[in-house]
């Protein structure tokens, strides 16, 4: 039994008949339908109800520069996009086809046929979980997830994930999910994890985005720089209403470096391709609903 | 292997590796509250005694381990056994 199914909490009753029904709709009406509904329905309720529209606005306005009305546009399409991307991701457990295309595709590629773990690390920003739909490893791919979603959620990701060759890692409490995603390294296996939140342990790393100091997660940079893994971003944005880019890239460090120059070099490079990102078009998917800047910071 | 030679690299790899201040490694500091190590440097410490001692601590283990000195006593009887 895979950790995954003991962290699960889901029921087959309440909010999980919703995502049933969910699905059940998406296999019979086109998931655009559903957008409109939620893009004049849904998001102006959550932007009046929900205090996430301040801090997306306050990202958009400060960090990326827009003026006020764009700023505030850029909120709305935030949300809709974001709410996109949830509809997106059942209507993939209900079968409906995207186009996903890949960027550098290569560098994925040679590391997954290359003996040897390597890692990939990710950010709130897109649709993350769909790496695992377009991108295909030849060795196993372990992929950190939260474990608190559905049982809607689980099994749809599995049926998709399974024939990826993708193992699910949860995040424990008792931070037991580390020394499962160190013994998948040991195997020489592919490792997947966010960087851009804390949980559980709360020691970080300061590097720098869109212009100020953020404080990110050590756990990864410290997995990485500890076994001199090759490690790369995979980032997924939405180009359209049904389609998708994975945009990898890699992530330099100097492995003769000491420790702690390596995880400052690996931050920085990690910041400086999603900083990258956000400025070249994707600043309204960046999906962190909170003062990423202040958070973390002791 | 010596006791004095384990202590050496514990006390190497806790300040180089885990970054811990010289002045707070003592025998009695405990590797949780003084020294502030958390379950994030327990993984850490996992790979660093496999590489320098050649076993693999099991993390429960751990849970007994409250000090330094009671850490050298559980690597000493690891790998003098």
């Amino acid at each position: 039994m895979s950790n995954t199914d003991r962290a699960w909490s889901g029921t087959s009753w309440g909010g999980d008949w919703l995502l049933r029904l969910l699905i059940f709709g998406l296999r019979i009406f086109d998931v655009r339908i559903f957008y409109v509904i939620m893009a004049v329905f849904v998001i102006p309720v959550t932007l009046l109800v929900q205090p996430s529209r301040r801090t997306s606005y306050d990202f958009l306005r400060r960090r990326c520069g827009k003026s006020p009305l764009r700023a505030a546009w850029g909120v709305y399409v935030n949300h809709c996009l974001f709410g996109q991307v949830v509809l997106d991701r059942f209507a993939m457990y209900a079968g409906q086809k995207y186009k996903i295309s890949t960027e550098h595709f290569e560098l994925f590629e040679s590391l997954s046929r290359a003996e040897g773990s390597f890692a990939v690390l990710s950010a709130h920003v897109g649709a993350y979980e769909l790496a695992g739909y377009g991108l295909k490893a030849n060795k196993r791919m372990n992929s950190l997830v939260y474990p608190r979603e559905k049982e809607t959620v689980m099994r749809g990701r599995h049926k998709l994930f399974d024939a990826n060759n993708i193992n699910m890692i949860a995040v424990q409490d008792d931070m037991s999910h580390l020394y499962e995603i160190e013994d998948a390294v040991r195997r020489g296996e592919a490792i997947s994890m966010p960087a851009d939140r804390v949980f559980g342990s709360r020691k970080t790393i300061g590097s720098t985005l869109m212009g100020e100091d953020v404080q990110l997660p050590q756990g990864p940079f410290r997995i990485v720089t500890m076994h001199s893994l090759p490690c790369l971003t995979v980032n997924v944005v939405k180009e359209s209403s049904k389609a998708y880019r994975i945009y990898i890239d890699r992530l330099d460090y100097d492995t003769t470096a000491t420790r702690k120059e390596q995880m400052s070099q690996l931050a920085d490079s990690y910041t400086s391709q999603l900083e990258h990102l956000l400025k070249n078009g994707y600043a309204e998917q960046w999906y962190n609903f909170y003062d990423f800047w202040k958070a973390n910071v002791a | 292997m010596t006791r004095g030679e384990i202590e050496t690299i514990v006390r190497n790899f806790l300040v180089d590796q885990l970054e811990i201040d010289e002045e707070k490694i003592t025998d009695e500091a405990r590797l949780r509250d003084d020294m502030g190590i958390d379950s994030l440097d327990l993984v850490d410490i996992i790979v660093i005694v496999e590489k320098n001692f050649g076993f693999k601590i099991a993390p429960e283990e751990m849970q007994s381990v409250g000090t330094l000195r009671q850490f050298c006593d559980y690597i000493e009887a690891h790998v003098n056994k």
